[in-house]
C-alpha cells in the first residue's frame, strides 16, 4: 500500500476554505498553512498504521439521552 | 489575631478551623478577598471576583453554625472556578474577548453548585487560555496569569489562573478543565495537586466546551485530602452533561489513606522516557525511589495516540467555533484562530482515523493494566518556562514550546484515564514539576492512594508560594 503523502497546505486551503465561509485575511494564511502541515504529517503517520477492520470509532454517544 | 495565615491551610484545614470556632466564615471570606486585592494585581489569577456572593454565603454559614446545624464538609473553604464554568450573573468568557458579549449566565455550572453545596465559598472566576486551546496560561486579552513561585514564569494552561490561585494562596481549591493536559500542566508548573478524573466521571454541565470527545473537569488543590473531598462533593450523574456517566457516585472518603501495599506500580518508558529534561528525570527518580518502583511499562504507539488527540482537538474545536470564525475572526487570539481555521479544513477521514485509533489504543492500554495497577509518567517535560518563551530544545532538537508542553499528558487524556498530578521539588532547584499518577478507568482511588503516599513521605507537596517570590 503506498503511504499517504502529506498534502500541500496551500492546495487544501484553496480547495476547502470557500466551503467554510471563513473570511481569511491574507496575513493569516502562512500560519494556517503551518498548522495544516503539522496536522497532515500526523494524519499521514496515523494512516500508515493499519487498524484492524473490527476497530470502531470511539466518539461519545449514548442512546436515550 | 489575623485570619490571613489560616488561608495557607488546605480546604479541609480551613473548614476544620471554622467548625472549631477558630474563625467565622465572614472573617475567612474577608481575609480571602483581602488577599485577592493584594496579590491578584501581580498574579492575575482572577478575572472576576464574586465578593458579594462570598459574603452572603459566609453569612449563611455563620448563621447555620449559630443555630448548631450540621455543617457541610468544606464549610467556609474558599474556592474559585476557571472562567469557562458558568457563574450566575457573570458572562462566561472562557478566556475569550468574544464571549464577554454574551448575556450573564443564569445558573451555576453543576460543579460550582456542588462545591457550594459542600460548604465552599465561591470567590470568583479564574483566568485561562482562550477557549482552553492553550498550555501556557498566557491570555491575549486578560494578560498572562503569573506563576506564584516565580512571577516571570508561566502558570501553564489552559487552567492557568486555577494553578496560580491555589499556589498563590488565593483559593484553597480551584476548578479546572483538562482536554489535553489543562489541569495537569498548571499543576506541574505551579506545584499543586490536580485531579483529572476518568472521562465522564465529573459533570461538565453548564461549562463552555472545547472538545466534547476529550473534555474533562476536576479540582486543583494543595493536598490529596482536598482533592478527595472536592471530588466526592462533585461526583454523581448529571443530565446537563451528555458525556457524564450514569454510574452512581463512588466516594473515596478516607480511602486515599489506604497506602500502597500490594499495588503493582510501574514507570512508563518508551515515549514517556523521551524528550525529558533534567528536572523531569529527577522528579521521576524521586517518585520511583520513594515508592520502590523498579518495573517499567510501555504504552504502544503513544506518539500516534498523542497525534490522534491533536487531530480530534483541531477538528472538533474548529467545528464548534465555526460561527465565531465566520463572524468575528479578528477578535480571537491570533494563535488560537489560526489553529482553528486549519482545523476547519481537515479531511473527514483524518478525524475518523483518529477516532478509530482511540478505540484501538484504549484496548491496548487496557492490556497493560492487566499487569499493573498504577503507571507513572512525567506531567511536563520541563518546569515552568519564562513567559513569552517560544521554543524548547528536547533531545537536542529545537522545537516550538507550546504544543510540546503536552507531550506526556495528551496520550493519557486521549483515552480518559484518571490521573492525579503530584508536585515534586527536585533537590537543589526552586521550581516544582509534576508527575502523573495514572490509574485504570474509574479507579481514581488508586491514583489518590499513591499520591497520598508520596505526600506523606514529603516527596509531593504543594505549599503556598511566599508572596513576592
Amino acid at each position: 500500500m503506498p503511504d499517504p503523502t502529506p498534502p500541500d497546505p496551500e492546495a487544501i486551503i484553496a480547495a476547502l476554505l470557500p466551503a467554510t465561509g471563513i473570511p481569511l485575511d491574507p496575513a493569516w494564511r502562512a500560519a494556517v498553512g503551518a498548522n495544516l502541515r503539522v496536522a497532515g504529517a500526523i494524519a499521514a503517520s496515523l494512516q500508515t498504521f493499519r487498524l484492524p477492520d473490527t476497530v470502531e470509532p470511539a466518539p461519545v454517544f449514548e442512546p436515550g439521552r | 489575631m489575623s485570619t490571613d495565615p489560616l488561608l495557607d491551610r488546605d480546604a479541609v484545614g480551613i473548614a476544620a478551623a471554622f467548625h472549631a470556632g477558630d474563625a467565622s466564615a465572614a472573617e475567612i471570606a474577608e481575609a480571602a478577598l483581602a488577599r485577592i486585592a493584594a496579590r491578584n494585581p501581580v498574579l492575575n489569577a482572577f478575572t472576576d471576583v464574586t465578593a458579594d456572593r462570598a459574603r452572603a454565603r459566609a453569612a449563611a454559614l455563620d448563621a447555620a453554625r449559630a443555630r448548631k446545624e450540621a455543617l457541610p464538609p468544606l464549610a467556609a473553604a474558599p474556592f474559585a472556578a476557571k472562567n469557562l464554568f458558568d457563574i450566575a450573573g457573570i458572562a462566561t468568557r472562557a478566556g475569550s474577548r468574544i464571549n464577554r458579549d454574551l448575556p450573564p449566565a443564569t445558573t451555576d455550572a453543576t460543579l460550582v453548585a456542588r462545591m457550594e453545596a459542600a460548604g465552599g465559598l465561591l470567590l470568583g472566576g479564574l483566568n485561562m487560555g482562550e477557549y482552553a486551546y492553550d498550555f501556557t496560561g498566557e491570555n491575549a486579552h486578560d494578560g498572562p496569569s503569573r506563576n506564584p513561585h516565580d512571577t516571570t514564569r508561566m502558570t501553564g494552561g489552559s487552567s492557568g489562573g486555577s494553578g496560580g490561585a491555589v499556589a498563590g494562596g488565593l483559593a484553597a481549591v480551584a476548578l479546572g478543565s483538562d482536554t489535553n493536559g489543562s489541569i495537569r500542566v498548571p499543576s506541574s508548573f505551579c506545584g499543586t495537586f490536580g485531579l483529572k478524573p476518568t472521562y465522564g466521571r465529573l459533570s461538565r454541565g453548564h461549562s463552555f466546551p472545547f472538545v466534547a470527545a476529550l473534555d474533562h473537569v476536576g479540582p486543583l488543590a494543595r493536598s490529596v485530602r482536598d482533592l478527595a473531598a472536592g471530588y466526592d462533593a462533585m461526583q454523581g450523574p448529571d443530565a446537563a452533561d451528555p458525556g457524564c456517566a450514569r454510574r452512581p457516585a463512588e466516594p473515596v472518603g478516607a480511602g486515599f489513606e489506604a497506602g500502597i501495599a500490594g499495588l503493582r506500580i510501574a514507570r512508563l518508558g518508551g515515549w514517556f522516557a523521551q524528550h525529558r529534561l533534567a528536572e523531569s528525570d529527577a522528579a521521576m527518580d524521586l517518585v520511583c525511589s520513594a515508592l520502590g518502583v523498579t518495573t517499567e511499562a510501555a504504552l504502544p504507539e503513544a506518539e500516534r495516540a498523542r497525534g490522534a488527540a491533536f487531530l480530534i482537538t483541531m477538528a472538533e474545536a474548529a467545528e464548534f467555533h465555526l460561527p465565531r470564525l465566520r463572524e468575528r475572526p479578528g477578535d480571537f487570539d491570533p494563535a488560537v484562530r489560526d489553529r482553528l481555521i486549519a482545523g476547519a479544513l481537515l479531511p473527514a477521514a483524518w478525524l475518523m482515523t483518529a477516532q478509530r485509533f482511540r478505540r484501538w489504543f484504549a484496548d491496548q492500554v487496557g492490556s497493560v493494566f492487566r499487569d499493573h495497577d498504577v503507571l507513572l509518567a512525567p506531567a511536563t517535560p520541563m518546569p515552568a518556562p519564562r513567559l513569552g518563551t517560544q521554543t524548547v530544545t528536547l533531545d537536542g532538537v529545537e522545537m516550538p514550546l507550546r504544543p510540546n508542553i503536552g507531550l506526556y499528558t495528551q496520550p493519557i487524556s486521549f483515552i480518559g484515564l484518571p490521573v492525579v498530578a503530584v508536585p515534586v521539588w527536585p533537590a537543589g532547584r526552586g521550581l516544582p514539576i509534576g508527575v502523573q499518577v495514572i490509574a485504570p478507568p474509574w479507579r481514581e482511588d488508586l491514583a489518590m492512594r499513591v499520591a497520598h503516599a508520596l505526600e506523606r513521605e514529603g516527596i509531593a507537596r504543594a505549599p503556598v508560594a511566599p508572596f513576592g517570590a
